[in-house]
């Protein structure tokens, strides 16, 4: 069995990661370090049940991410940030053919910052499977568990979420262009 | 055959895609240009999500453990038992000890300033050199040893410094000089006794150690003594230390005395200077004196002799038939002033009943008799928690110390971020608590020296107050946010509620409550001070 890793060292080695994590679901820069510092207190009140085998960023990041989604839940009245991408008898509708370009065509590595500012303005029904499948490299099996949701349906919300990312960066870069 | 969806492409593109249709899709995406066109492009979209989404490093807060209960009640056992301790010390040997020395600075009583003051200067003058040179070079010894810790300390690596060190040491060393007089150490083996003739003097101090020290001759210094019996009929121009079963002086002691046994008494014998007396039973007799003060810690104590000025006696039972120059004070269960006591002062009995003092019809008392009855817990009083007027005080101020956090915490929401480590934190937190809550009305005192500065001595003043005031209430939001940490969606208010029902309990607990308070408000306090503290050093 290995040698259960000092807490503080594991601390300091996913600090940052968790608080990105915490500050793109989350949207506000202070919000999330308060969130980082419960996730990492929750973890340290649970650490007799974390197993030393298993990553230390996949079982803090499904903490953070749960927090964060309690949180958005509270936020939001009703409590359901998913809903409404599922028909009345569950089918999921089918998404209308699209001529616009993907991110790729748009934008090159260099203006990522249009896709961060953009990711900021998605709703957070996107946001959040968005960050966790792309920044916790969550699959989509867990993010689907982690939001009481079919895999399929985090299939069209991500594919949603990149169309809308798509519409919200082609008009950032036309309203700079305007603007120069 | 159909193009792949939009969803199906993108779901391939994420490795996401069901088993039982990503053979079909995969086949037609092989075969079909534009499909594979798609997928490439999202394939590319992912990496450049990926890319914007990652998050650069940033600085590292420490991580604040949350408080342990098991932390927390060392702590504060560790800081009731100091505050025992410092109390038990306090009220059994240092407040009389330091009630003595603060008479000696009563300007009402001038004749002793000026006896001690004479005493000083007499015993300068005559041991004057080789005290003040040894008096130096211990100086000198303590601050090089200091700064040999100090470097070991902080800076490990600097060998130069401690070679430095280790030679101011040695310098220093060699500066303690030679004693102003010589020592002689005699031991006798077995059961043997050590005799010191009458016609026997001996120039030094002298350490003895045997079965039977008996001194019959001069010493001209002081006298150590070791043994099951020591005999002193001779002189001893120094003081005279004993260790031993038995002590009995019939000689002259022209110093002090101070001994460790179980018997002692003075029969005819004379000690010029201070007793200190540390026996089961001390008997004085008629025929003895004592030059200065009298103390004595014993089971028993006769005095039948004189002593020159104060007797204070921490004993069981306490005879006072000779006459004694000032005053009396004394500890104990009976205090006896028997025919023929007479004392020019007053007398100070504390005891836990007044029957236990006798003062016989021919003992005179120059002074005042005052008899204090300290009462060990024998009283019998109404027990506080059988009365619904406690609980109703209780429940006031659990409400009124609610009502006042939920403002505080309201008012700054950043307190609600508080959290107390380990036990050092707390034993660290309450020591900023005591430093905050003692300097303070310090601060304000010298504030309010000069005019300029009232108004801010008032302010502190005022600062002080709302600590005091809001301290235990900081504990106990810190307490409730332990007790409540793994319930999810436990409003703050419900948190604080009963961080504060656990202190108000454990505030009245029987016996230890009143110290718990105390470090409870000095933890408090502290977390108070803390952020205002972060802050300032933030600026």
């Amino acid at each position: 069995m290995p040698a259960r890793p000092d807490f503080n060292t594991l601390y300091r080695e996913h600090y940052s990661r968790v608080l990105g994590l915490c500050r793109r679901l989350l949207n506000s820069q202070s919000l999330a370090e308060d969130a980082t510092q419960e996730a990492f207190m929750r973890a340290y009140n649970n650490f007799k049940r974390y197993d030393p085998q298993q990553p230390f960023w996949h079982w803090i990041a499904t903490i953070a991410n749960n927090y964060c989604i309690d949180l958005l839940r509270k936020r939001t009245r009703e409590g359901a940030v998913f809903a409404g991408d599922v028909n009345e008898d569950g089918e999921l509708p089918d998404i209308e053919d699209s001529s616009t370009d993907t991110l790729g065509q748009m934008v090159s590595d260099e203006d990522s910052v249009l896709i961060t500012r953009a990711i900021e303005q998605l709703p957070e029904k996107y946001r959040i499977p968005l960050v966790m499948a792309y920044y916790n490299d969550a699959s989509y099996e867990e993010i689907a568990e982690s939001l009481g949701i079919s895999v399929n349906h985090v299939g069209v919300l991500l594919l949603r979420a990149k169309k809308q990312l798509r519409t919200l960066v082609e008009n950032q870069s036309s309203r700079e262009e305007s603007l120069s | 055959m159909s193009h792949a969806t939009q969803l199906e492409l993108s779901m391939l593109a994420d490795e996401a895609l069901p088993e039982a249709s990503r053979a079909r899709v995969q086949s037609h995406v092989s075969a079909c240009a534009q499909c594979r066109e798609q997928l490439a492009l999202l394939k590319q979209e992912v990496q450049l999500l990926r890319h914007a989404l990652a998050f650069a490093p940033v600085s590292i807060p420490a991580f604040q453990a949350p408080l342990r209960f098991a932390d927390l009640f060392k702590g504060v056992l560790m800081l009731g038992g100091l505050a025992w301790i410092m109390v038990f010390l306090w009220q059994s040997l240092l407040s009389p000890l330091v009630m003595q020395i603060a008479g000696w600075f009563n300007p009402f009583h001038i004749s002793e300033s000026i006896s001690l003051t004479v005493d000083t200067v007499f015993y300068v003058s005559e041991e004057g050199s080789s005290l003040i040179e040894t008096l130096y070079s211990l100086a000198g010894f303590a601050l090089a040893f200091g700064l040999v810790l100090w470097v070991l300390s902080t800076r490990p690596s600097a060998r130069g410094l401690m070679v430095i060190c280790a030679g101011i040491l040695v310098a220093a060393g060699t500066m303690v000089p030679e004693p102003a007089q010589a020592l002689e150490i005699r031991r006798v083996e077995g059961r043997q006794s050590l005799t010191i003739g009458a016609d026997e003097v001996v120039e030094d101090s002298m350490i003895v150690m045997a079965e039977s020290v008996i001194i019959d001759g001069r010493i001209e210094g002081d006298l150590i003594a070791f043994g099951r019996r020591v005999i002193v009929d001779g002189v001893i121009t120094g003081n005279l230390i004993s260790f031993s079963q038995s002590i009995t002086v019939g000689g002259e002691v022209q110093g002090s005395m101070l001994n460790f046994s179980q018997y002692a008494s003075l029969s005819s014998g004379n000690v010029m200077s201070n007793l200190w007396t540390f026996a089961n039973s001390m008997q004085i007799d008629r025929s003895s004196t004592i030059g200065g003060n009298a103390t004595l810690f014993t089971s028993t104590s006769n005095v039948e002799g004189s002593v020159g000025r104060d007797l204070t006696n921490f004993s069981e039972n306490i005879e006072v038939s000779g006459s004694i120059g000032d005053d009396i004070s004394a500890w104990a269960n009976s205090l006896d002033l028997m025919n023929g006591a007479n004392v020019s002062g007053d007398v100070t009995f504390h005891t836990s009943r007044e029957e236990q003092f006798q003062r016989l019809g021919d003992a005179t008392v120059g002074g005042a008799v005052d008899v204090k009855i300290h009462e060990r817990g024998m009283r019998t009083r109404p027990n506080r928690y059988a009365t619904a007027h406690f609980y109703i005080n209780q429940l006031l101020r659990i409400g009124g110390a609610f009502i006042a956090g939920l403002c505080l915490l309201s008012l700054f929401p950043g307190l609600r971020q508080m959290q107390l480590g380990g036990g050092m934190d707390t034993l660290k937190s309450a020591g900023l608590g005591f430093l905050a809550l003692i300097s303070m009305p310090l601060a304000a005192g010298i504030l309010a020296v000069t005019f300029i500065g009232i108004p801010l001595a008032v302010m502190t003043i005022f600062g002080w107050v709302v600590l005091w005031f809001f301290a235990k209430i900081m504990l106990a939001w810190v307490i409730g946010n332990r007790l409540l940490v793994s319930r999810q969606g436990t409003s703050w208010a419900l948190v604080l509620l009963a961080g504060i029902a656990v202190v108000i309990v454990v505030v009245n607990l029987p016996k230890v409550g009143g110290i718990l308070n105390f470090c409870m408000t000095l933890v408090g306090a502290g977390l108070l001070v803390s952020p205002l503290l972060k802050h300032l050093q933030k600026e």
